[in-house]
């Protein structure tokens, strides 16, 4: 006798459905829409006698396979196609100052734990060693442990508001230190300030770019649902 | 049953879509359902190439969108016509009228778009 397992209708949607999203000139908005037609499709199909597994197939075949949706919605969505495929190479970009800030910060921290506590420069070098390897220790273990319990989000890590309140919050925190601090701290600054400015005004093309591009993103993919 | 042209249904898609709209809110399925109806199966919009149309009409501003649950419980994205669809339609329909009195000046029959 055949044995089949139960067709699951909604399993099978959700793989077409994250079939089209990996193209990147739809937005979740638009996929929801060729849900809503298929399931229509679905429904009709069924009513003339068909059954779950044979509706999908046809409906499929009737919206028209992914390559076809793809072309023919890249022709109106050409600015999403342009955001969803710079986005990631954003969140690269901000990732990268997101770790330069930190590093920053914590270099910034560590001289004036050692200004305050009147170590010298071995020590200091010492120190900044073992805290860097600690810290890299430290970061290993946490995502390892996350990944084996299945909660390792690099959606959380790469979020694009997120990333940018740390590298303004680090940023603004190593400033205050650096005004705060003693006279060694001062010349160890006065030596970055060029490089500085430049750093400065490029992060905040960056940003100012990735907030634009994050909230037109946004924009594009809110969904307007009344009842 | 020989279908038109896929130039002729691509012109004809704007005023044929915001004619269905001006009678009711709809949404994709539906009116592919109604323009196969209407025209005999003459014209029938692919399933997945209506959407960019209609996208299309709303981002010029002649169609609104919104989602709605339907009786059934699920949910489905309509389109009704706005202020600026009803203006485009009736100069769609001006022109579409001249076209049509063309060419049965041209081929010497009555001209009617009924």
């Amino acid at each position: 006798m055949e044995n089949r397992t139960e067709f699951d209708l909604n399993k099978n949607i959700e793989i077409w459905k994250s079939e089209l999203s990996q193209k990147s000139n739809m937005t979740q908005d638009n996929i929801n829409e060729l849900e809503s037609h298929l399931r229509d499709e679905i429904h009709e199909l069924e009513l003339l006698g068909l059954n779950t597994e044979e509706s999908l197939l046809i409906a499929e075949k009737r919206i028209g396979n992914v390559e076809d949706l793809r072309t023919e919605f890249g022709k109106i969505n050409k600015g999403i196609y342009f955001r969803n495929k710079i986005i990631p190479y954003l969140k690269g970009i901000l990732l990268f100052f997101a770790f330069v800030t930190i590093i920053d910060l914590m270099t910034n921290l560590i001289i004036l734990v050692t200004e305050k506590t009147g170590l010298n420069n071995t020590n200091t070098y010492d120190i900044s060693i073992v805290f860097l390897i600690l810290l890299t220790i430290t970061l290993l273990i946490i995502s390892y442990r996350k990944y084996k319990s299945g909660n390792f989000n690099m959606q959380k890590l790469t979020n694009i508001p997120t990333l940018v309140t740390i590298i303004i919050g680090c940023k603004i925190l190593s400033d205050i230190i650096i005004l705060t601090s003693g006279s060694r701290m001062m010349n160890f600054a006065s030596l970055q300030i060029n490089l500085e400015v430049y750093k400065y005004l490029f992060a905040l093309f960056i940003l100012a770019f990735s907030c634009l591009t994050y909230y037109y993103s946004k924009k594009d993919n809110k969904k307007e649902i009344s009842e | 049953m020989e279908k038109l042209s896929k130039e002729l249904i691509g012109a004809s898609s704007t005023p044929i879509i915001l004619s269905i709209l001006s009678k009711n809110e709809s949404y994709g399925y539906e009116i592919i359902q109604n323009v196969k109806e209407i025209s005999n199966g003459k014209i029938e919009y692919g399933d997945g190439t209506l959407y960019p149309v209609l996208h299309k009409l709303e981002k010029k501003e002649l169609i609104e969108s919104y989602w709605k649950t339907a009786d059934n419980g699920r949910k489905r994205k309509y389109y009704k016509i706005s202020n600026k669809g009803k203006k485009e339609l009736l100069a769609e329909k001006e022109n579409w009228t001249s076209i049509n009195q063309i060419i049965s000046k041209l081929w010497k029959i009555e001209p009617s778009l009924t």
